[in-house]
């Protein structure tokens, strides 16, 4: 393929342009909002979903400088809407970042969609997509949310879990250990931290406006919830006391 | 069994029900006295296989919480199909919301999701935008960061009947 990139010559005849001649042009108009330029390059082959030293595509230059009918041109030939740059940013973000309301709003129309369609054939854990994403793929990358599993790679591999597989199985069996105010697992992933303790009082002070309610906690699998308060001293009977400024709030 | 649980009992509940999986977690539960406190019910167990038990014994709750950790989200979807007869009709139920926090956008349209689908069981959800503040240092040696919202949006949820 090394003739490919080097190939330059003949780049103004565009019955010789090759794929990644019309990549490039198609990153560029959609870098100066030109739809004319979008649609010759997508009619010359260009691979749409290609990426720039900084790993971003087409849709994330045209997410932020727009036009609509482009976001939805790209959309249109096959682009997921979650592909991430090596800044972890989708072309949603880049929308946001440069104040294009209206094509967030689409793009984050575009994402709900594709999300409850895929979720009606398959089981999805919402996370953070990184790397390459196949068309129609979730954001649901398993290994990049909070734990990994047996089940899935470092690479993110997309969910192919089935119905059959007890939900939490890896993190209920998996080893726990501390480290200073934060709770890991085996993995080394962060499970639990200090910084979430304002939100679970908020969560409790919603649940029970006032005294003498019947209330249900539903934990999952809160084993980091759990070590967290062990670590931390005691809300319950007899446990010796660690921190004052947690045990004041349930005094 | 987690942090929230420290909380609800400040608030002096008249029953408050912990539905806990861990075999070790609940263990250390009893060690710690949980089991002998007042108004306070452990029941060990996914909460897929509790869920009938309690339905069976005629209870119903005012409030209701749910920690999505380690759980995909049409989990979360299969728990609030329980609510029509599991959350009382004035009751709130709310669940920790951290689905897809390693980015915001992807938050965002997970939040809608959610909004769309309790929506479609007949429940109305207002998120409460409440400030995070986390110390850069917190993250140091952890391999995933997984949060990476300054904002959280603390779900409200409610039958629309009530509402």
């Amino acid at each position: 393929m090394a003739s490919m990139e080097s190939s330059n010559a003949s780049i103004s005849d565009d019955d010789t342009m090759d794929v990644t001649e019309a990549s490039v042009q198609l990153l560029q108009s959609c870098a100066e909002g030109n739809e004319a330029g979008v649609e010759s390059a997508l009619q010359m082959g260009a691979d749409v979903v290609c990426r720039d030293e900084e790993g971003r595509t087409p849709l994330h230059f045209a997410a932020g400088v727009g036009p609509l009918p482009i976001v939805k041109r790209l959309i249109e030939a096959g682009h997921p809407w979650n592909v991430v740059d090596d800044n972890y940013l989708c072309p949603g973000d880049y929308a946001l970042q440069h104040g294009q309301q209206e094509i967030a709003e689409y793009l984050l129309e575009e994402g709900v969609r594709a999300e409850m369609l895929l979720g009606l054939v398959q089981k999805r854990k919402p996370g953070t997509a990184h790397g390459d994403v196949p068309t129609g793929a979730s954001v649901n990358q398993n290994a990049d949310v909070k734990m990994d599993t047996a089940t899935t790679d470092s690479a993110g591999a997309v969910s192919t879990e089935t119905k059959e597989q007890p939900a939490g199985g890896a993190y209920l069996q998996s080893a726990v250990r501390f480290a200073g105010d934060r709770i890991m697992d085996a993995s080394n992933d962060a499970v639990m931290m200090e910084w979430e303790t304002p939100l679970m009082q908020a969560h409790a002070e919603l649940l029970c406006p006032t005294e003498k309610l019947d209330v249900l906690n539903v934990g999952m699998a809160s084993l980091h919830c759990t070590l967290f308060c062990f670590l931390w001293g005691s809300w319950s009977l007899g446990f010796p006391q660690i921190s004052t400024s947690f045990d004041s709030v349930i005094a | 069994m987690g942090i929230i649980d420290g909380f609800l009992q400040s608030h002096k509940p008249r029953s408050h029900h912990i539905i806990e999986a861990h075999p070790a977690v609940y263990a250390r539960m009893k060690t710690l006295g949980w089991d002998q406190k007042p108004g306070v019910f452990i029941h060990f167990g996914r909460w897929q296989d509790v869920l009938p038990r309690l339905r069976k014994a005629g209870l119903s709750f005012d409030g209701i919480f749910f920690d999505t950790f380690d759980e995909y989200y049409e989990d979360m979807l299969d728990f609030e199909r329980e609510l029509s007869w599991l959350l009382r009709g004035s009751g709130v139920y709310s669940f920790f919301n951290g689905m897809a926090a390693g980015n915001r956008f992807f938050h965002a349209v997970y939040c809608r999701i959610a909004e769309l689908d309790l929506a479609n069981l007949g429940m109305t959800v207002q998120y409460e935008p409440m400030p995070v503040k986390i110390d850069p240092t917190t993250w140091t040696g952890v391999k995933h960061k997984y949060w990476c919202l300054d904002t959280y949006y603390l779900p409200a949820c409610r039958h629309k009947a009530s509402t």
